[in-house]
């Protein structure tokens, strides 16, 4: 510490005078500009990104046939949009039918795990397995199991979703405050009233926070069955042309999905946020 | 003035009859036993803990950490059964009084459901055991209309009424605290339970929610056990101080406040205040120094 005048000033903060008091106004930025802070990065991110693809592609002279340019990827989903988007279209519902099926099992699984132990011994080592099954290996005895229509999809979709979607909703419906667990027993809050009133309530952010991953995954246990037989959907696509060495095709489809995944997540983000406000920190009042 | 510092006796009996109509309801626990275990080997948590409390009177509980104070608080509202003894709520049994909703529990934080708003939040306790609105024709528990108190009114009267539609969130913990006792009185119950509910709170916010809780209860006089570990509390709310001691957790001493009501916080300056103060003090003392080594 040297001590020498002046050294230990308080900074610019502590100087502000009376005076420049009555001046300061609180900081509103109007949404349009709000909007355009919030999505530009983004975009500029975006821009970067496949701008320098697309160099790299025509500066190294890589052949399409390894490595395709953004723009014949784009050029091939102008081409045929409907086609993209009628075989999106199958792919989704697989996906989403596969996380119904996966949501309605984990439910009922997570509610019998909650109120009982017996159930939560019987069904832990049953999770545990399917948690660490390779379940994308699944595939091909799925699809010799189930045949050549949407059900090994469906299945592949659920299986992998499931796992998620269980353990969030045991962790939420467990995340009862004790005390209000409390108060509510003081007043005979029967078993269901505690489920619907406490835990429902207190288990859908981890729900909602669950869906968001299931989306990616819902759509990649879809695809990936389709890959191997199938007459329809974004993974026969991808199948198909890749047999064809179609790679910009092949691209074309992965856009597709990475394009219909961006939507629902947003979607679910929306949700989130419409539904539980009351979840959300605030950083002016935590 | 009734004081006894003998173990395990019948104390009570000699409360003040309240001036005005009280719509509480009368507590009598006999000889209430009560064990845990703990690393397997067995704990005694209550020992021979018989007293009794008249309707409308408002009592604390105090004592050092482990004395099983809170124990006894759910043992009365039937959320814990006793091993021995037997506890009466009038003419019932806890469990008879916890389904006929005649307990208003506070707990020691404000346990208020986050996604409800404030005013929910002080409905919810009505609304349980009510079918959800589509049938709401029938109800599991009858309680008359007008035992429960007009929540809006009982916020106002706390200075809630403007943060009625507002989320527990945006509220400080002082003012949630508050919620939450008002929880309990909109239910309109004739026993209520507070377990420490001010023991989260600033000095500022505790001395100004004292007076507060006062007030709300004066129209009622519906019977409290207040649980706490503040003996100026306890003698500012009480009509009887029970001080409690621990391993094993039993009845120590039993002090009658003979302060007048409404009290005031000029009361906390009188002598017969600090005479009051000083005895609970000296009990709690000889229940501490009593545990042996």
């Amino acid at each position: 510490m040297t001590g020498t005048d002046g050294r230990f000033s308080l900074g610019p903060a502590a100087e502000i005078g009376a005076g420049d008091l009555a001046n300061l106004r609180p900081r509103t930025v109007g949404w349009p500009r709000r909007l355009t802070r919030s999505i530009v990065p983004g975009i500029v991110a975006f821009l970067v990104l496949f701008g320098g693809w697309e160099l790299g592609v025509r500066v190294t002279h890589i052949p399409a046939t390894e490595l395709v340019a953004p723009s014949s990827i784009f050029r091939e989903l102008w081409r045929a949009p409907g086609f993209f988007a009628s075989n999106a279209w199958i792919t989704v519902q697989e996906a989403f039918w596969g996380f119904l099926v996966a949501f309605a099992v984990a439910i009922a699984a997570a509610v019998l795990v909650v109120h009982s132990k017996v159930m939560d011994r019987a069904l832990t080592p049953i999770v545990v397995m399917l948690q660490v099954t390779p379940i994308l290996a699944l595939a091909p005895p799925l699809v010799v199991w189930l045949g050549f229509g949407p059900q090994p999809k469906i299945v592949m979709a659920a299986l992998i979703t499931f796992v998620p979607l269980f353990t969030n909703a045991t962790v939420g419906f467990r995340a009862i405050d004790p005390a209000t667990f409390e108060v509510m027993r003081s007043v005979n809050a029967s078993k269901p009233e505690i489920f619907t009133r406490l835990r429902v309530p207190h288990s859908l952010p981890y729900l909602l926070a669950a869906t968001r991953v299931c989306v990616g995954l819902a759509l990649i246990g879809a695809v990936v069955a389709e890959f191997f037989d199938s007459s329809a959907g974004l993974g026969w696509i991808m199948a198909n042309a890749q047999q064809y060495q179609e790679a910009s095709v092949v691209w074309a489809a992965i856009f597709t999905l990475i394009f219909i995944g961006v939507v629902l997540v947003a979607l679910v983000t929306v949700v989130h946020h419409r539904l539980l406000r009351w979840a959300e920190v605030d950083s002016a009042n935590p | 003035m009734t004081r006894r510092r003998d173990r395990g006796v019948t104390v009570g009996d000699a409360a003040p009859a309240p001036t005005h109509g009280p719509s509480g309801a009368g507590i009598v626990l006999d000889h209430v036993q009560k064990h845990f275990f703990h690393n397997g080997r067995p704990v005694v948590a209550l020992r021979d803990v018989s007293l009794s409390v008249t309707a409308g009177e408002f009592v604390s509980v105090i004592g050092p950490s482990g004395c099983g104070k809170s124990t006894l608080l759910r043992i009365i509202g039937g959320l814990i059964a006793p091993d021995g003894g037997s506890v009466r709520i009038d003419d019932a049994t806890p469990d008879e009084a916890r389904a006929a909703k005649r307990f208003g529990l506070v707990p020691q934080t404000p346990a208020l459901l986050p996604w409800r708003s404030v005013v929910e939040n002080v409905t919810l306790l009505r609304d349980v055991g009510r079918p959800p609105w589509p049938l709401r024709a029938s109800s599991r528990v009858a309680i008359p209309d007008d035992a429960t108190r007009d929540p809006m009114a009982l916020l106002e009267q706390v200075g809630l009424g403007p943060f009625a539609k507002s989320l527990p969130k945006e509220l400080s913990g002082g003012m949630q605290q508050r919620v939450s006792l008002v929880r309990a009185f909109a239910l309109g119950a004739p026993i209520l339970l507070m377990d420490e509910p001010f023991a989260a709170l600033d000095e500022i916010t505790r001395d100004a929610m004292r007076y507060q809780l006062l007030d709300v209860w004066s129209e009622t006089r519906t019977t409290v056990v207040f649980v706490t570990h503040s003996i100026a509390e306890a003698v500012v709310l009480s009509d009887r101080v029970i001080t409690m001691a621990a391993r094993p957790g039993r009845v120590a001493a039993v002090e009658q406040i003979e302060l007048a009501r409404p009290r005031t916080e000029d009361m906390e300056d009188s002598d017969q205040f600090t005479l009051h103060a000083h005895r609970v003090r000296t009990s709690l003392r000889a229940s501490w120094e009593g545990r042996g080594p």
